[in-house]
């Protein structure tokens, strides 16, 4: 934010990324469409493939999961924790907690935790959607499939607006939140429920 | 430390697509060694298709099976079906309902197994089996609740609406002229427990695949869905 050329810019992007140029007649709101219209695409298009896709169900015992199920469990917690350095880092960056100005290293803190929680979930997701698919059998299964579409939409959506300047600054905290609160809804209806239902078992 | 350029968020996402290209790969390719395609049960109709035909055409699909030698792709179906554990992960059962008619199967992924065989009165789940253990229940939505009483124990358990290809499916195969019966329960979760008697011994169910290649000591095993129709 230091770095903010001549001041006259909004404040955006405390995660340090550089912002990058935009066209003049880009509008705050406008800018955040965009991010906003293809993580919806990819939300949607990850459901009809969920519930087109036939599933498959023995991917269960190969896809280099050991112990099946538990590890997809134990996967998705590596992720959530993660996501609560996520909440922190950010809450640190934008000064809401802990020292000011944050610590040089919050930034990198909060972009490695991030990379690292998304791509532990990747195995998971695959396997969701690969063996298993879009279920809507229980509400558990409903809001899980739900909220597994919107956390990798709202996660694409963040991480285009990242990309782009000019963005109201309410737009980054919003879509940091729909990220962490879609996976943490995730994680509730599936591993927290598999641990309190088979025990924690790895 | 190098401040990252715009590009950042890009190459995360890139990576999380990569990666997950990759592992969806391992997944299909490790079908492979079987040499059955990866896509050998994505042949029939979709998901959403089969929802509607299901409960009409599964069994049939069963009976098709039973008259061909060969692998046959059998469908998953869908319906009242339930399955769930014990309150103390002492047994998993299955449970399907069409209209007043229940079957059901409850084993320990090891020796003991029963087939159920009953009603449902209203909400009220009743079934036997013929070494005399029972089962009584509630069904709600999406739901059973229920005690399943086997020797002298009395199991709690609830079981959850199983979405194919989660349920109950039972396994027929001749072994050197021995009948043999297996039973098979996919949890939601996708996790399987099964169990099976060759004539009167109890064996270990094999692994259940869903493309009619299961196979009990080299025989093959002809598997059909059970659904709450009379079998």
């Amino acid at each position: 934010m230091s770095t903010g050329p001549g001041g006259v810019d909004p404040p955006t992007d405390p995660t340090g990324f550089a912002p990058v140029p935009a066209s003049p007649s880009r509008t705050g709101t406008t800018v955040v469409l965009v991010p906003l219209l293809v993580g919806g695409l990819v939300a949607v298009a990850l459901g009809v493939y969920g519930r087109v896709h036939e599933p498959t169900f023995f991917a269960v015992n190969i896809a280099g999961f050991s112990s099946g199920v538990a590890a997809k469990a134990w996967l998705a917690s590596v992720g959530f924790v993660l996501a609560l350095v996520q909440l922190w880092s950010a809450a640190v960056l934008y000064g809401r907690i802990g020292p000011r100005p944050a610590p040089r290293w919050t930034g990198g803190l909060h972009r490695w935790s991030g990379r690292v929680a998304v791509l532990a979930t990747v195995p998971v997701v695959v396997h969701c959607l690969y063996a298993l698919g879009f279920q809507d059998g229980t509400p558990r299964l409903l809001v899980h499939s739900l909220l597994g579409c919107v956390f990798y939409g709202a996660f694409v959506a963040k991480m285009l607006l990242l990309t782009r300047r000019g963005a109201p600054g309410w737009a980054l905290p919003v879509l940091g939140g729909i990220v962490f609160a879609a996976l943490a809804g995730v994680w509730l209806t599936s591993s927290l429920w598999f641990f309190t239902t088979t025990g924690v078992t790895f | 430390m190098a401040r990252p350029t715009a590009k950042g968020p890009l190459i995360t996402i890139a990576a999380v697509v990569v990666v997950g290209l990759v592992v969806l790969l391992v997944n299909m390719g490790t079908r492979d060694p079987s040499g059955l395609p990866a896509a050998a049960v994505t042949t029939g109709p979709t998901a959403a298709d089969r929802t509607d035909a299901a409960p009409t055409t599964a069994p049939g699909t069963g009976e098709a099976a039973t008259e061909d030698a060969g692998p046959t792709t059998v469908e998953p179906v869908t319906g009242g079906i339930y399955a769930g554990r014990t309150a103390g992960r002492e047994m998993t059962i299955a449970i399907a309902v069409d209209g007043e008619r229940a079957v059901g199967y409850a084993c320990d992924g090891k020796r003991v197994e029963a087939w159920l065989d009953g009603t449902l009165s209203g909400d009220r789940l009743s079934m036997t089996a013929k070494d005399g253990t029972t089962v009584e229940g509630t069904v709600t939505t999406g739901q059973v609740d229920g005690t399943l009483t086997t020797g002298d124990r009395d199991l709690a358990f609830t079981a959850e609406s199983a979405a194919p290809p989660s349920g109950l499916y039972e396994g027929r195969a001749d072994v050197r002229g021995v009948s043999a019966r297996i039973g098979w329960i996919v949890l939601p979760d996708g996790s399987q427990v099964g169990a099976g008697k060759v004539g009167d011994t109890p064996v270990d169910a094999p692994e259940l695949v869903l493309d009619g290649t299961t196979s009990l000591d080299g025989v093959p095993v002809t598997v059909t869905p059970v659904t709450g129709e009379a079998r």
